[in-house]
């Protein structure tokens, strides 16, 4: 046994115990344990994914040489690895992005129980991606949620408050959902582990016996990760949670957290139940007409908002529809695209979340469209991340989002009965993405008094300006002054250096991912014929 | 290796804008005849590559989005008839521009944009395959939507809103045609004739046919094509010389030329000629034509009338296009090289009186052509082109659509020949009245409200006269262009 299997379970202890560390340390070491240790399982999830790759098998790790029902397991294969390297990547990127924000936000007294929930949020998503046993993932699930609210809750603030309390309800409901499902397929089979649920379903299956059980127990687990990961119509608590948490919280919350889950359900029906089983029953179907619903409601609610940062999340509704979508297709290429989505979903929310967060800075801590008129001259860094994040969402080639739309279109080909409404949707969900994002992009490159006056324009004397009047002063001033730039909107705000360079390094991620697609694609797909 | 010459001509525009953005170049001549200089040495390289045939074998790949998804440039002869038309017309254009945009306070931005189209549209004529030319095709959307956002006010904000989501929902159904081409057909490499594989998958006919309109109708969308026309006018809000570079030649003529890949590179004419397809599409081709020319009638706006005048143009494009022959490919790319030249000369005179007399609309213009003559001769030229007289440029392309037509036999293409005759008589009346406006003001017309305006410079000038000149020599002397563009329609260049 190479040393190399030990990785996961490290990586898992590892971001375990940096939680109770921190619980003890002041905040400014709490964030160096977080930062080295996410590093770390990045470290760590690459040998992985290196030594995965070169022998192309998966492992089945017991923890402790304890067979079962006393041992636990872990397994992982390239997928698994990809999708660790992966989620610490976002993770480290919105760790700093949002760095300065954390400090900001949090009250000085509890900076290091954020740590302290995001050592704990990452814990849970790499055993999450690791789990072997259904009840390990129960639990992490719960422990998921449990420092998710408290992620959530920590900045404080009224709407904090209220969204945490959502989040806490609707995902309880979940997690009660889950363990039901859980209870009556360990009564029906006698097993938790994966492989050995898969046996017990095998044989039911043939024979006939607790048809019904079986799939109910199958057709809870989904709603209740539907309503983890916020399918549409449970998708309710995410506008509050994702858009008025701090930075990195919503950064983590929307981009690895609501994956997790997504994740685990493809292990369920791939490893536990068969995937022939989930289309038989007719739940690939009803995932299949959700994710379509939500593509197009989530957009619809998105283009109603005012609020940028809620605008963003709603967004994230519509995407998780499109990876829905892809689960519901049934083929191995849709959930490849399902997967290759998780990824640029991941990488481009974050972004959005955390260049938001600069430009908000250059607007005066606002973030509905009219004050972030002209943001994109006054933080021009945070102004082209935001750009570069909206076109992935839409779809832009060479951006990954143009990827994903095309493996899902690709994968949706030949699927009968499930082609044209995919692609139909698909195409309108473009459209649909283009509206909102890109009406922000206009808005932040328009200056500002270009149709609104603004409380702060005002002439000399110290008269509030028209906008007519303010850009025939402008104009002007430019005139004599006999310069031919462009005028400057407002004064240029610095964002921190690790913010800037969280904004390039997520930026070269999105390209990483729309140019050099081929070996992660592949690398997904052998992941996914050794997943089950 | 020589072939790799051919990335320069994309990638050089695309550079020099960027540096363009960020230089910190104080010096207004300097700035804008560097960029002038650019602009000038690529377009005489696009030329020479283009008579060398350069690379027309293989192409050069200029990236991979993933081990089959070759982004690549191969200029075959459609492709090198937009190139070399692009190639031409720009530098003028930009000539025009250093005067139009004289007093504007965002000239860096617009010339940096400027010239980055150059490069996008570039790509998109020399692309090799349906992959490359989508994804030039949505660098074209995002590279002119900040030319249409120009002035920043309302009206533009509101036009560069509605260009954006058109433009980006119709290549959202241009996408789904790729998507077919490449699963059905294995590959979108262009052509001609069809890709093999597409034209061969019997089992999924309608539904081919079905992704084939969606696809055409979504590229249509930068064509103007009827419903989806709409946001052509209120782009006019953006400098003219945007509006006659991009919004009669670049950007429309993308849309157009991207509808002749579509049809004959791609999804091949034999499959659909007779189909319920080409007469969907013919039908809304045909529509847009009677319904361009009837709004130009009716608008008093100067610009708008003519944006109106290109949206039933390009469905001459377009017309040519469904007919799914050789002889409508031919006649599609006559009109597309000749209308170019047309509407930008008409443009341009529309411009310099905007500039020079600050008068948008037609009511308006009055009494002009005797102060400024240059611009007003040339303007009846276009407009005598445009309507198709004999001895104009726009005669020969007229023809060449009808005899496509006739050559059809069918009812549809009798019905055609009658909607080219009618907007023919539409085009005579919108062009017309404005030249009838102009040079006969009626009696009593008093000449000395209008003492301070003049012709414009040489700059403006010599664009428009060029092109006037041009249009009055391919009127009567039109053989080596049309031989030209019967070989490219037959393949065989």
């Amino acid at each position: 046994m190479a040393f190399v299997y030990n990785f996961p379970l490290f990586s898992i202890i590892l971001s375990m115990f940096s939680a109770i560390i921190s619980s003890v340390l002041s905040g400014k070491w709490a964030k160096r344990v977080s930062l080295i240790m996410v590093c770390l399982v990045l470290l760590m999830s690459s040998g992985l994914l290196v030594y995965t790759h070169s022998t192309g098998e998966a492992v089945t790790y017991m923890m402790g040489h304890f067979p079962a029902p006393w041992g636990n397991e872990i397994r992982f294969g390239v997928l698994e690895a990809v999708m660790a390297v992966f989620f610490s990547i976002v993770m480290l990127l919105s760790l700093l992005g949002g760095m300065s924000h954390v400090f900001a936000d949090v009250e000085d007294t509890k900076t290091n129980l954020f740590f302290v929930l995001i050592d704990m949020t990452m814990s849970s998503l790499l055993a999450m991606i690791y789990t072997n046993d259904l009840f390990t993932g129960y639990v992490f699930v719960e422990i998921n949620t449990i420092a998710a609210a408290g992620l959530i809750m920590i900045r404080q603030h009224g709407h904090s408050l209220v969204a945490s309390i959502r989040y806490l309800v609707m995902s309880s409901i979940g997690s009660g959902l889950f363990l039901i499902a859980l209870s009556i397929l360990y009564g029906i089979t006698g097993e938790l582990l994966m492989v050995p649920a898969r046996d017990g379903v095998q044989v039911l299956r043939e024979s006939g016996n607790y048809s019904l059980p079986l799939l109910l127990s199958l057709g809870l687990m989904s709603v209740a990760m539907a309503i983890k990961s916020g399918l549409y119509p449970f998708h309710t608590w995410i506008p509050d949670t994702y858009g008025y948490s701090t930075t990195t919280a919503s950064a983590v919350l929307s981009s690895l957290v609501s994956k997790a889950y997504i994740i685990l359900l493809i292990k369920i029906y791939v490893r536990v139940f068969g995937y022939a089983y989930a289309d038989a029953g007719h739940i690939l179907n009803v995932l299949f007409v959700l994710g379509l619903v939500a593509m197009v409601m989530g957009s619809v609610e998105a283009i109603r908002q005012r609020d940028v940062n809620r605008m963003i999340a709603y967004s994230s509704v519509a995407q998780i529809g499109y990876i829905y979508m892809g689960l519901g297709l049934g083929t191995e290429a849709a959930l490849m695209a399902s997967l290759f989505h998780i990824m640029t979903h991941a990488a481009t929310k974050s972004m959005l979340f955390v260049s938001m967060t600069g430009l908000r800075e250059a607007s005066g801590g606002k973030t509905d469209r009219r004050s972030l008129s002209g943001a994109g001259y006054r933080n021009p860094l945070a102004g082209i991340t935001f750009l570069v994040g909206s076109l992935s969402m839409v779809g832009f080639p060479m951006l990954s989002g143009f990827i994903s739309k095309l493996l899902f279109a690709r994968a949706a080909i030949g699927v009968s009965g499930k082609m044209l409404p995919a692609l139909l949707v698909l195409a309108l969900s473009t459209i649909l993405n283009a509206i909102y994002f890109l009406r922000v992009v206009i808005t932040i490159y328009s200056p500002q008094g270009s149709d609104a006056p603004l409380d702060n324009v005002m002439d000399d004397e110290g008269h509030v300006l028209t906008p007519e009047a303010y850009q025939e002063a402008e104009r002007a001033k430019l005139q004599t002054e006999g310069v031919f730039l462009a005028p400057k909107a407002g004064a240029l705000v610095k964002n921190g250096p690790l913010m800037s360079v969280a904004m390039v390094l997520m930026m070269l991620l999105n390209f990483f991912l729309g140019l050099c697609s081929g070996p992660i694609t592949e690398a997904l797909l052998a992941g996914l014929r050794i997943f089950g | 290796m020589i072939d790799y010459l051919l990335v320069i001509p994309v990638l050089l525009p695309l550079a020099a804008g960027g540096i363009m953005l960020l230089s910190p170049a104080k010096n207004r001549k300097l700035f804008l005849w560097s960029a002038e200089t650019v602009v000038v040495i690529n377009s005489i390289l696009v030329w020479a590559l283009l008579l060398t045939g350069t690379g027309r074998e293989n192409g050069v790949v200029l990236l991979h989005l993933s081990p089959e998804l070759k982004v690549i440039l191969r200029p075959d002869g459609t492709g090198s008839v937009f190139a070399g038309l692009v190639a031409f017309l720009w530098p003028l254009a930009m000539l025009y521009a250093f005067e139009y945009m004289e007093h504007d306070i965002r000239q860096r931005s617009f010339f940096a944009f400027y010239v980055m189209t150059y490069g996008v549209t570039l790509g998109i004529a020399l692309s090799g395959s349906l992959l490359s030319l989508y994804l030039f095709y949505e660098m074209l959307t995002l590279v002119t939507f900040p030319l249409v956002l120009h002035y920043r006010d309302a009206d533009s904000r509101k036009a560069a809103r509605k260009y954006l989501y058109y433009s980006i929902g119709g290549a959202a159904f241009g996408f789904l045609g790729l998507v077919f081409v490449l699963s059905v057909g294995g590959s979108s490499d262009f052509v001609q004739g069809g890709v093999p594989a597409l034209r061969e998958a019997v089992e999924s006919r309608d539904l081919l046919l079905l992704i084939y309109v969606l696809a055409f109708a979504g590229f249509g969308v930068k064509a103007a094509l009827f419903p989806v026309q709409k946001w052509l006018p209120s782009a006019s809000v953006a400098p003219t010389p945007v509006t006659a570079l991009l919004h009669a030649v670049a950007v429309v003529k993308a849309g157009a030329f991207a509808i002749i890949r579509l049809t004959y590179f791609s999804f091949g004419p034999d499959m659909l000629r007779g189909t319920w397809a080409q007469y969907t599409v013919g039908g809304l081709a045909l529509f847009t034509i009677a319904y361009g020319s009837t709004m130009a009638c009716k608008e008093i706006h100067f610009k708008k009338r003519l944006a109106y005048s290109t949206i039933a143009n390009l469905s001459y494009v377009l017309m040519g296009c469904c007919m799914m022959s050789e002889a409508g490919l031919f006649a599609a790319l006559s009109h597309l090289v000749i209308h170019a030249i047309m509407k930008i000369c008409a443009f341009f005179c529309a411009g310099a009186v905007m500039h020079k007399a600050d008068r948008h609309h037609v009511y308006e213009l009055n009494g002009l052509g005797r102060r400024m003559p240059v611009t007003f001769a040339c303007f009846t030229i276009a407009g005598l082109s445009l309507t198709g007289m004999p001895l104009f440029a726009g005669f020969i392309s007229k023809w060449n659509l009808a005899m496509a037509a006739l050559t059809e036999g069918t009812v549809f293409g009798i019905i055609a020949v009658c909607v080219l005759l009618y907007s023919a008589l539409m085009t005579g009346i919108y062009m017309m009245t404005v030249v009838v406006r102009a040079y006969f003001p009626g009696r009593g017309f008093d000449y000395n409200t209008l003492k301070e305006i003049r012709d414009p410079t040489w700059r403006m000038l010599l664009p428009i006269g060029l092109f006037a000149a041009l249009l009055i020599l391919l009127g009567v002397w039109s053989g080596p262009l049309m031989n030209f563009l019967t070989a490219v329609a037959k393949g065989v260049l």
